[in-house]
């Protein structure tokens, strides 16, 4: 093999990996709260949560309002960017720590298969967060 | 293809449930196991936003099925294991030292302290921000 191949792939998944893994463990866990257990728990009223309050958290409502004019624009962007970063990061993050799992159990003999199908699905989920998150106005 | 051997190389048995054996190794396959919780959530939320495309009806279809208690449980052990995930990478950044305080590393204690305060901070602003407080 030629001294000069160099593994450019593995790297730049283990980098989105580690990227991943800090968009996750600090966006993730109020995200969580917020988004499936706040009203469950009686934090957040049912206007936030029904479908016109929904649209309007996408719509970035409440950060277009804290923000006032000069910055108000950014936040309508806000919330979109805020659900690609943790979808995106969460896949890229979880998939490439789950193939290790599954490279535990045994699977590392299936790398050529495993590798494209597991960072397929990342990639998938992350342009159907990007598609899907503004497709709202 | 690998060139054929005629060694016949020992390999030791082991039990799938070795981590069970050492509390260290516990904690480490739960926070393994964190990441199929992470990618189950980000699923859950392009289902949550494709119905949310769908119009008020197919939205509230959602609602009720989303704040069903089974469903209400399992996002309680999503959160679990996102907080897990949360505390033990801010355990393992501290291990890669960024930068030095006078040719020596930061202490672990300092960077972990720290990234829980950023964590507290960030999340709190997060409530104000994007969802206008509770």
């Amino acid at each position: 093999m030629a001294a000069a191949e160099v593994d450019r792939v593995t790297p730049m998944f283990w980098g989105l990996f580690s990227a991943g893994g800090f968009v996750v463990a600090f966006l993730l866990p109020v995200f969580i709260f917020m988004n499936s257990l706040a009203y469950g728990l009686h934090v957040v009223p049912w206007e936030k949560v029904e479908y016109g309050g929904a649209l309007r958290w996408i719509r970035g409502d409440p950060a277009t309002a804290l923000l006032g004019s000069t910055l108000g624009w950014l936040g309508g962007w806000l919330p979109k960017l805020f659900l690609v970063l943790i979808i995106g990061g969460g896949l890229f993050h979880g998939l490439h720590r789950f193939k290790y799992v599954l490279y535990d159990v045994g699977l590392h003999r299936a790398k050529k298969v495993l590798d494209p199908i597991l960072y397929g699905i990342a990639a998938a989920g992350t342009v159907a967060a990007v598609v899907l998150a503004f497709s709202f106005p | 293809m690998a060139v054929e051997t005629v060694r016949k190389p020992y390999v030791r048995q082991r039990s799938a449930w070795w981590w069970t054996k050492n509390p260290r190794y516990v904690l480490f396959q739960f926070r393994e196991l964190s990441s199929v919780f992470v990618v189950l959530y980000a699923f859950l939320v392009l289902w949550q936003l494709w119905a949310l495309r769908g119009g008020s009806d197919a939205y509230y279809a959602f609602l009720v099925m989303w704040y069903s208690r089974p469903m209400m449980a399992l996002n309680a052990v999503i959160l679990a294991f996102a907080i897990l995930h949360s505390v033990t990478w801010f355990a393992l950044t501290a291990k890669v030292p960024l930068f030095r305080i006078k040719g020596r590393p930061p202490p672990a204690a300092l960077v972990i302290g720290a990234s829980l305060a950023i964590w507290v901070a960030l999340s709190l602003l997060i409530v104000k921000l994007l969802y206008g407080g509770f």
